[in-house]
């Protein structure tokens, strides 16, 4: 048994088949190398559309927090609470959309993200 | 020394990439083949391996080898690349076989056990080439590709009962 494994064995490692392409490990070292640079350029976000999202939902909170404590120059132009809640839903709407956006857009060919919000 | 070269290839150093990449490439390339049975397919198995593996080689635990974290990669690739195209019953590997500079006795032995390898089923061959190819355990062929150790102790008995008798071995 035991001579039999041996000759198995000397048999396949003597006879090991080899890849007849001496590019074979310099074209995966570069393809690796390569995709490793656009991973680390990927990250590239613009952070501008949040920022104007984010700004928005402070705003209108804001701007409910001083209807709710009767301010007169806030009733004085007719701003009512309902107002303020559409401003707030619009732009948490917004900012997920902006969000999903950058998220979801594909790589674009010079390894940036397809998405509006690169500029 | 292998994990330091491990660490560089995280890195990004291209010379420990190539060093892990020739020290495996054979025995991943013939890992493929035997499952495949085709040789561009098998090359190409192993070269989509090898881009997975590098650019997932900073999870690599060292808490198993590294080759028998490679060989796992090749060989769920190989499987999948085969459930894919459904081209289990290919080519001839016997054929595929280059044996030169041996004398003509050799040569037949050698054929013989080509064949008689060939003639296993696809999970067999693949064990016995984990086995006395990639001289890896019975533990780590377990790991490599999802069996419980009883179940490769099982295989890997019937399937080298099978390569003694189709190569007559039994009696010499």
């Amino acid at each position: 048994m035991k001579t039999n494994d041996d000759y198995i064995k000397k048999a396949l490692q003597q006879n090991i088949q080899r890849i007849d392409d001496d590019s074979f490990t310099n074209s995966i070292v570069a393809k690796h190398l390569a995709e490793k640079k656009i991973i680390k350029i990927r990250p590239f976000i613009n952070f501008l559309p949040m920022i104007i999202g984010l700004s928005t939902v402070i705003l209108s909170i804001g701007f409910i927090l001083l209807i709710r404590q009767n301010i007169d120059w806030i009733e004085g132009i007719g701003f009512t609470e309902n107002h303020g809640l559409i401003i707030l839903s619009t732009s948490i709407i917004f900012l997920f959309y902006k969000l999903l956006e950058e998220l979801t857009a594909p790589k674009s060919p010079d390894n940036t993200r397809t998405g509006t919000n690169n500029f | 020394m292998e994990s330091q070269i491990i660490k560089k290839a995280i890195s990004g150093d291209s010379e420990a990439l190539t060093i892990l990449i020739d020290k495996y490439k054979d025995i991943a390339y013939n890992l493929a083949l035997s499952i495949v049975k085709n040789r561009e397919d098998a090359r190409d198995i192993t070269q989509e391996s090898f881009l997975k593996i590098l650019e997932n080689i900073n999870r690599f635990r060292s808490d198993s080898k590294f080759s028998t974290w490679l060989y796992r990669i090749v060989y769920n690739q190989s499987i999948g690349y085969i459930k894919r195209v459904n081209r289990t019953t290919m080519v001839d590997y016997s054929g595929l076989v280059d044996i030169s500079e041996k004398n003509d006795n050799q040569e037949e032995k050698i054929q013989d056990l080509y064949k008689a390898i060939n003639l296993l089923e696809v999970t067999d061959r693949n064990i016995i080439m984990l086995f006395y190819l990639a001289e890896k355990s019975i533990k780590e062929i377990a790991q490599i590709t999802g069996f419980s150790v009883g179940n490769i102790k099982v295989i890997l008995h019937r399937a080298r009962k099978k390569l003694f008798e189709k190569m007559d071995y039994e009696n010499k």
